[in-house]
């Protein structure tokens, strides 16, 4: 328009302005701001211990999991050769260096340490290799693949080798398939044990399966327990809810030390049994898999009803009286209006409840009898009383990728990370102490 | 309200008298554990055949209970502060809500409480044993300050939240400096959640068995540890005098933040 007026240089110039001026807002939108770093800096602390204390943790236990350093640390030259020669029997440098390091090994204290591995793993290896420590140093031999043949045949068999090579990696499966009660063949297939001769596998079944039944209980007196508070008067629901995050808050020992002093053997039940005179001797009620199951859903029935109650909230009734006045009946409102539109909440008590339930030591170690061992039991024995950190850790993995599985498909399912589970809870608590406060 | 007939109001009542009996149970056990902590029986024995704060002044008294006691209080103290600095912190600074990656470490400071306590506790007990820390006070503040900052920022974060941007706006307009908005509107007006936050994160520290259970090794006992391996052999009644110290605790932060927020709210005028 106006253009054609202006002389060419200066409509270069002012081009040029142009051009400058929007490369430098670009410069400026990309470039973040101040407050974008002191944001950042801001989180850097609390980022900076948890990265020390939880992530590097939780990567430490993925890692201990499946660790297998003992033989990689003992014997490095074996290890190393071992790692090039790709036959299965090897060549004449393996033998020689397996050869070396049992030798060096056995003026060491750390000789049986270091072929633990293969005592747990393949005894058949175990016995093999102390019939060579025995007869080691050997005279002058030409050949050592010779020699070692010459001792057992065993030797030249690729089976051997093919377990060898599995025990001397630095990653194994191994705690991972002891834990679910199963063997490597030489080959490297799975096989599970006999059923009689089962052991952490059940636990794991057990434990998941009286996950689910806390869940199951704590959803069914739960949901009721929401909808009555969301249909009752403020001042008694603001009562209850008070009771619920007094519960909430309180330490689960203190929770589960009730329950075991009203099932004890001096305790409530057999107190009031007695002093009627239903009962002459005491009966014995604890530990056993109904204390379990009682305490562990009274423990976390506030998170089952508090999320459900949050969700409850937003959801108007006038659905369910709509649903009612067409002539539905009150259950069928229910199950076609109310629960649906309630379904967030119910999937989040439902993932806090059992992920908890799972998680929790302290319960089920005062609680549970002998034949109710739970994951997180095993775990602390493991760690604490036989000091095996590599099956500790693959317990714990167990666990962590169960919860973690089970969040990624609620929030996949549910809710972008905004709906975040645990602040539905907290929010609750926060909302009942400000209504409170405005009376 | 609706009519009813004779099976609605069987259905209505049943609901209401299932409702009372679930609050009963609730409240029932709380209510127990205190009762046992006063008798003047040595053991649990119900019916109790009389009151008495023996049990308590024993708790004091007694070198173990007054060890792992102190130990809980400067465990439960130090993480609590600890957690509040940082939780504080992060929070005001994950209140930008244009922040990129906002989202993904909001999903990181949430995650210890999400994640099973044992699992994350048994990975700090491998670190602390590779550097020496196993079995001591650093090792367990800093495992508690992981366990109870999350709790800090939720409360701290609902606060920032609900504070009014026109307060901001308004003595940023009269001249006040980001920094001189934050120290005299931002800070006093997210107080109860501040407060809230150091209440919660202590009561929830004072109470952890399986993190201190993990990280104390068996040389450095809190009072919840000490109550938990006395709880294993057999239970007295100096135990339930404990398991009240607990019942306290967790009655002083539901009704303690609701106090504060009560305080503050009528200090500064607002609602």
């Amino acid at each position: 328009m106006a253009t054609g007026t202006l002389t060419e240089s200066a409509r270069e110039q002012k081009i040029a302005t142009l051009r400058a001026y929007v490369s430098g807002l670009a410069h400026s939108i990309n470039r973040p701001s101040r407050l974008t770093l002191l944001s950042y800096a801001l989180c850097a602390p609390l980022l900076l211990v948890l990265g020390l204390c939880f992530i590097l943790p939780l990567l430490y236990v993925l890692h201990t999991g499946l660790a297998n350093s003992v033989v990689g640390d003992a014997w490095p030259q074996f290890v190393d050769a071992l790692s090039e020669d790709h036959e299965n029997p090897p060549g004449e440098p393996v033998f020689r260096a397996l050869a070396d390091a049992l030798e060096r090994q056995q003026e060491d204290e750390a000789y049986t340490l270091t072929l633990k591995p293969f005592s747990q793993q393949d005894p058949g290896l175990w016995r093999l290799l102390l019939q060579i420590a025995k007869t080691l140093p050997p005279e002058n031999f030409a050949s050592a693949k010779a020699w070692f043949i010459g001792k057992n045949p065993a030797w030249a068999e690729p089976d051997t080798w093919q377990v060898m090579r599995r025990i001397a990696a630095p990653y194994t499966t191994y705690n991972v398939v002891n834990a679910l009660d199963g063997s490597l063949t030489p080959g490297g297939t799975l096989r599970l044990k006999p059923p009689d001769r089962r052991d952490y596998s059940l636990v794991i079944r057990d434990t998941l399966l009286m996950g689910i039944s806390v869940t199951v209980i704590a959803l069914l007196i739960g949901y009721p327990l929401a909808y009555r508070l969301v249909t009752m008067p403020k001042a008694p629901a603001r009562a209850v809810l008070s009771i619920l995050l007094l519960l909430l808050w309180a330490s689960v020992l203190v929770k589960t030390y009730a329950w075991l002093a009203i099932f004890d053997r001096n305790g409530v039940v057999n107190g009031i049994l007695l002093g009627m005179g239903a009962i002459d001797e005491p009966l014995a009620m604890r530990p056993s898999r109904t204390v379990l199951i009682v305490a562990m859903t009274y423990a976390l029935l506030p998170f089952m009803i508090l999320p459900i109650y949050q969700t409850m909230r937003r959801v108007s009734l006038d659905q369910l009286r709509a649903a009612v006045s067409l002539g539905a009946s009150p259950a069928r409102a229910v199950f076609t209006a109310y629960l649906p539109a309630t379904t967030p909440g119910i999937a989040a008590g439902c993932l806090l409840v059992f992920v908890l339930s799972i998680g929790y030591y302290t319960l089920p170690a005062l609680a549970a009898g002998p034949a109710q061992t739970t994951m997180s039991m095993l775990l602390v024995e493991f760690a604490l009383t036989i000091a095996n950190n590599g099956m500790a850790a693959t317990m714990a993995s167990f666990i962590l990728l169960i919860t973690a599985g089970l969040f990624i498909v609620y929030v996949r399912t549910f809710a972008p990370i905004r709906g975040e589970v645990m602040r539905r809870v907290w929010r609750q608590g926060n909302q009942v102490s400000s209504r409170s406060s405005s009376k | 309200m609706i009519a009813r007939g004779f099976f609605g109001h069987v259905r209505y009542y049943s609901f209401r008298a299932f409702f009372s009996l679930v609050l009963v149970v609730l409240l029932l056990p709380m209510f127990l554990v205190v009762v046992l902590g006063i008798t003047s029986s040595r053991g649990i024995e119900f019916p109790p055949d009389g009151v008495s704060l023996a049990h308590f002044a024993q708790i004091l008294e007694s070198p173990e209970w007054g060890a792992s006691l102190g130990t809980s209080l400067i465990v439960a103290s130090a993480s609590a502060l600890l957690a509040t600095v940082l939780g504080t912190l992060a929070a005001v600074g994950l209140a930008r809500i244009r922040l990129p990656g906002r989202v993904f470490l909001i999903g990181m400071v949430f995650a210890p409480v999400v994640v099973p306590t044992v699992v994350w506790a048994l990975g700090l007990r491998f670190v602390l044993d590779q550097i020496g820390l196993l079995g001591g006070f650093t090792g367990l503040i800093l495992g508690h300050t992981v366990l109870t900052a999350p709790l800090v920022f939720i409360a701290v974060s609902l606060s920032l939240r609900s504070l009014p941007p026109r307060l901001l706006y308004a003595a940023l307009s009269l001249g006040a400096d980001a920094v001189d908005t934050f120290r005299t509107i931002t800070v006093p007006l997210i107080m109860p959640g501040i407060v809230g936050g150091v209440m919660i994160a202590f009561v929830t520290s004072f109470g952890e068995v399986a993190l201190s259970f993990l990280l104390g090794n068996n040389t450095i006992d809190t009072l919840p540890v000490s109550l938990f391996d006395g709880a294993r052999l057999n239970l007295d009644a100096s135990q339930a005098a404990i398991g009240t110290l607990f019942i306290i605790a967790a009655a002083l932060a539901t009704f303690g933040v609701a106090a504060v927020r009560r305080w503050h709210d009528r200090l500064w005028g607002l609602q």
